[in-house]
């Protein structure tokens, strides 16, 4: 905690921000790259929003009080502003959040930067008929392998209803594959 | 009916992957696409010396005054001639109407003035009347 304190530090001190700011991009990439991508689904878009969250995360360190760490408080902006995005794309096609998922994962099998087999497709596509909610949690705990604690942070929700949401979520995608 | 289990067996990967270097040029290209910091801007006549503010101002002042001056032009008046010719092209006033409105004194002035109708002027203004005398 005391290292996050000095880190902090750093980044709000004028001589040394662009220092530390790198080092914060270069540590988030890819954690925050895996986590973006398993929301919008498509490299490029992902891609928009990962600069797009390390912008917002630079402008609001001045805002930052510490009340949580900075690994959450960066995957919240991550996650709204991932969510944001893909609101906005339906909104934009006039479709549903649903519909922009749904598109997405149709065009998965020719896209070149996925190289799942048949259970990966499947297992995308289950995830897919899952709440909003729901898939964010299942996400975030099966790919990202985030704890609860984390989760809880991050989505301002109790661990005790993520880990029932968790659990619905399993029971769900693994009756959507065994009937499928 | 298969009785898959996602807990029975190793986390299945989400399959997405990134371009190949992409997270090599990554931190360059966010590092450039930030805001760019507050500089404090220091205003340039904050550096002027008093005499160029001073010089400057009267060198304004005294073009206006020219540019002023060039456009008080004088107002052209007309000569007697053309009040003579306006009167008489434009006017609707009736030699009996100016009659009521002059005096003796007046009339006496009018004739005793240079403006002087001789006879040629006379004729040709009653043949453009279309005067008949004996109507």
């Amino acid at each position: 905690m005391q290292d996050e304190k000095a880190f902090i530090a750093l980044l709000l001190n004028t001589k040394t921000q662009d220092t530390a700011f790198r080092q914060l991009v270069s540590q988030y990439s890819r954690p925050l790259y895996n986590h973006i991508r398993n929301i919008v689904v498509d490299h490029d878009d992902t891609d928009d929003v990962l600069q797009n969250t390390f912008i917002k995360v630079f402008q609001n360190l001045k805002n930052f009080k510490g009340e949580s760490k900075l690994f959450s408080w960066i995957y919240r902006i991550a996650t709204n502003e991932a969510l944001t995005f893909v609101s906005s794309k339906a909104k934009k096609g006039n479709i549903t959040n649903e519909e922009v998922q749904q598109k997405a994962l149709k065009n998965l099998e020719a896209d070149e930067y996925f190289e799942g087999d048949e259970m990966q497709i499947k297992l995308q596509q289950a995830i897919a008929s899952l709440p909003e909610k729901q898939q964010l949690v299942f996400k975030m705990k099966y790919f990202e392998d985030l704890k609860y604690e984390d989760i809880s942070e991050i989505l301002g929700t109790s661990v005790g209803a993520l880990k029932a949401s968790y659990h619905h979520a399993v029971k769900k995608i693994e009756d959507f594959i065994n009937t499928h | 009916m298969n009785d898959f289990k996602l807990d029975s067996r190793p986390n299945i990967k989400s399959g997405f992957i990134a371009p190949d270097g992409y997270f090599d040029g990554l931190t360059d290209k966010v590092m450039l696409s930030l805001p760019l910091k507050e500089v404090k801007v220091v205003p340039l006549y904050k550096r002027r010396p008093v005499w160029v503010t001073s010089a400057a101002a009267a060198f304004v002042l005294s073009f206006s005054l020219l540019i002023t001056k060039k456009e008080a032009v004088k107002p052209v008046m007309p000569d007697n001639k053309a009040i003579e010719k306006y009167v008489v092209s434009n006017s609707n006033i009736s030699s009996y109407d100016l009659l009521q409105n002059l005096s003796e004194k007046d009339l006496r002035e009018l004739q005793e003035s240079a403006i002087t109708v001789d006879d040629e002027s006379i004729e040709n203004y009653l043949s453009n009347e279309d005067v008949h005398l004996y109507q």
